[in-house]
């Protein structure tokens, strides 16, 4: 949807270790890192990959936005994101309203 | 005076049911609905334990729900379905394993795919027994792909004649084929035995089964193990009519399965997971046209046949609650997720018991005022003149026993109907 919206977007896959966000984004230089996780296991390391990237790339950098079935403003604050979409359309607007 | 097993069983099952009917019971009752491996994270094993360990699976499962006493508990039958010795006897494809592609503490994977192809539905329609032999199985199945090149079994209506048939029964791979059926089936049995005899030991204990058997809504089946997400979403453009005819060829497999479990286990209530027809995955015009007839005639009828089905609208059903509203009043279970809990309760509460919608978000990370202040706000809000039976959005198996544990002591407190 993102793609289709006119915005440039790099797709690293599944399963992404931190280190490879951190790479992607020195090499990219995105302004906007989404991540995706349906399942709740997921919530963890999202969290330690958004701790990775606070850790290595200037936080003000980037603007970070999380979704998937069981994400609220709960998960948004314990990983830290600056938003979440409740579906693809939302991350859309997300990205356009900066 | 303390009250027996017996007792606590009718009294527990009193609750469930003047919920479910739509009258008030004595407080909200509460479940593990879509209780996953939380049983596994509660009693400090591996997700690949419970899959391999029917007494560890027994143990944990027990362990968890009499320490936390539910009203009703989540079949473990349907948390686990298959066990992994079975899964690699028949090498499954559609699934990945705790402790053999992913993480040993993590739950089993379905792995979708375009299983079936576009152009095979007429093949479906005409000889679905057929097509499931020679062609899906050998897909899915790594050990049944012999199946496919088995001559059609027709040839036997030749009587005497046709029997020279059965010589491809005694070629080495057909029959190592048969041989995997065998051992995984006999896998299978050795476990559902071990899931009869917990249920016997639960019930003695107190406890009702929430669902005694299982089935899925057609689409869903279409969706989810035949031609996939992208698949079918590409049909409902390209193929309407063959989709629809698919529904309708698929439907009454899936009510004889729904009504035999429910017969078997003497529980008549029973579990409908869905899937694709919550908001995002289709217009509300494809929910009208593509989903919620099939799904329909599914509920009506297993009501028809004096059962409860107790659909899961997994994800956000607020703009299908009207749908909902067909259904006959207080003969439904609906478990929810994601569905706003206002408008829930507004277009819904005259129909049908709300079951679920506690985050798991707190379940898992938030804090026990968090927890609390959102279960009174699901009890004052749904619960309010009955039809609510408190329980968690979706899969627990990331849930925090702390936790959990301070939502089901606040639940049976506040829950009360004064």
């Amino acid at each position: 949807m993102l793609d289709v919206n006119g915005f440039g977007v790099y797709n690293l896959g599944v399963d992404v270790p931190a280190q490879k966000f951190i790479d992607e984004i020195k090499e990219t230089e995105a302004s906007i890192i989404g991540l995706s996780g349906f399942l709740t296991l997921a919530f963890n390391s999202m969290k330690e990959t958004v701790d990775a990237i606070k850790a290595t790339v200037q936080r003000d950098k980037v603007k970070i936005m999380i979704g998937g079935g069981q994400i609220d403003e709960e998960i948004r604050k314990y990983i830290d994101a600056e938003a979440y979409g409740r579906d693809a359309m939302e991350g859309v607007s997300l990205a356009k309203n900066g | 005076m303390v009250k027996t097993p017996e007792e606590l069983y009718q009294e527990r099952e009193k609750r469930i049911n003047d919920a479910i009917q739509l009258r008030v019971p004595d407080r909200v009752p509460f479940w593990f609905q879509d209780i996953s491996f939380f049983p596994a994270k509660y009693t400090g094993t591996t997700s690949q334990t419970l899959m391999y360990d029917d007494d560890v699976f027994v143990a944990a499962y027990k362990k968890a729900l009499t320490d936390f006493e539910p009203d009703m508990y989540f079949n473990p039958g349907h948390a686990l379905h298959t066990p992994g010795d079975a899964l690699e006897m028949i090498d499954s494809k559609q699934v990945k394993i705790p402790g053999r592609e992913i993480s040993p503490y993590h739950t089993f994977q379905f792995i979708e795919g375009e299983y079936m192809k576009a152009e095979e539905y007429d093949v479906l329609l005409n000889d679905p027994t057929g097509y499931t032999i020679s062609t899906y199985l050998p897909r899915v199945l790594g050990a049944m792909a012999p199946l496919a090149t088995l001559p059609p079994l027709t040839g036997l209506l030749l009587g005497y004649f046709g029997l020279p048939l059965i010589s491809v029964f005694a070629i080495p791979e057909v029959s190592s084929a048969f041989e995997s059926f065998y051992k995984a089936g006999q896998a299978i049995q050795r476990h559902n035995s071990a899931v009869a005899s917990l249920n016997q030991e639960l019930k003695a204990l107190g406890f009702p089964l929430a669902c005694g058997g299982i089935t899925l809504a057609p689409f869903d089946v279409l969706s989810d193990t035949l031609r996939g997400m992208r698949g079918l979403m590409l049909d409902m453009y390209r193929q309407p009519d063959k989709v629809l005819a698919a529904i309708g060829k698929i439907l009454p497999m899936l009510i004889g399965l729904g009504v035999s479990g429910a017969r078997m286990s003497g529980t008549l209530r029973v579990f409908v997971p869905l899937h694709r027809g919550a908001d995002g995955f289709m217009s509300l015009e494809q929910f009208e046209t593509f989903y919620w007839p099939g799904l329909k005639r599914l509920l009506l009828a297993l009501i028809d046949e004096g059962i409860t089905p107790c659909p899961f609208f997994e994800g956000d059903y607020t703009s299908r609650l009207k749908y909902l509203a067909e259904l006959p009043k207080g003969k439904v279970l609906g478990l929810f997720d994601a569905t706003d809990m206002f408008k829930a309760k507004e277009i819904l509460g005259d129909t049908m018991c709300i079951s679920g919608m506690m985050p798991l978000s707190l379940l898992q990370v938030g804090t026990p005022q968090k927890i609390k202040d959102y279960a009174k706000k699901l009890i004052d809000v749904v619960g309010k003149g009955g039809g609510f039976i408190m329980g968690p959005r979706s899969a627990m198996d990331e849930c925090e026993p702390k936790l959990v544990r301070v939502w089901v002591d606040f639940t049976k407190e506040y829950g009360v109907y004064r």
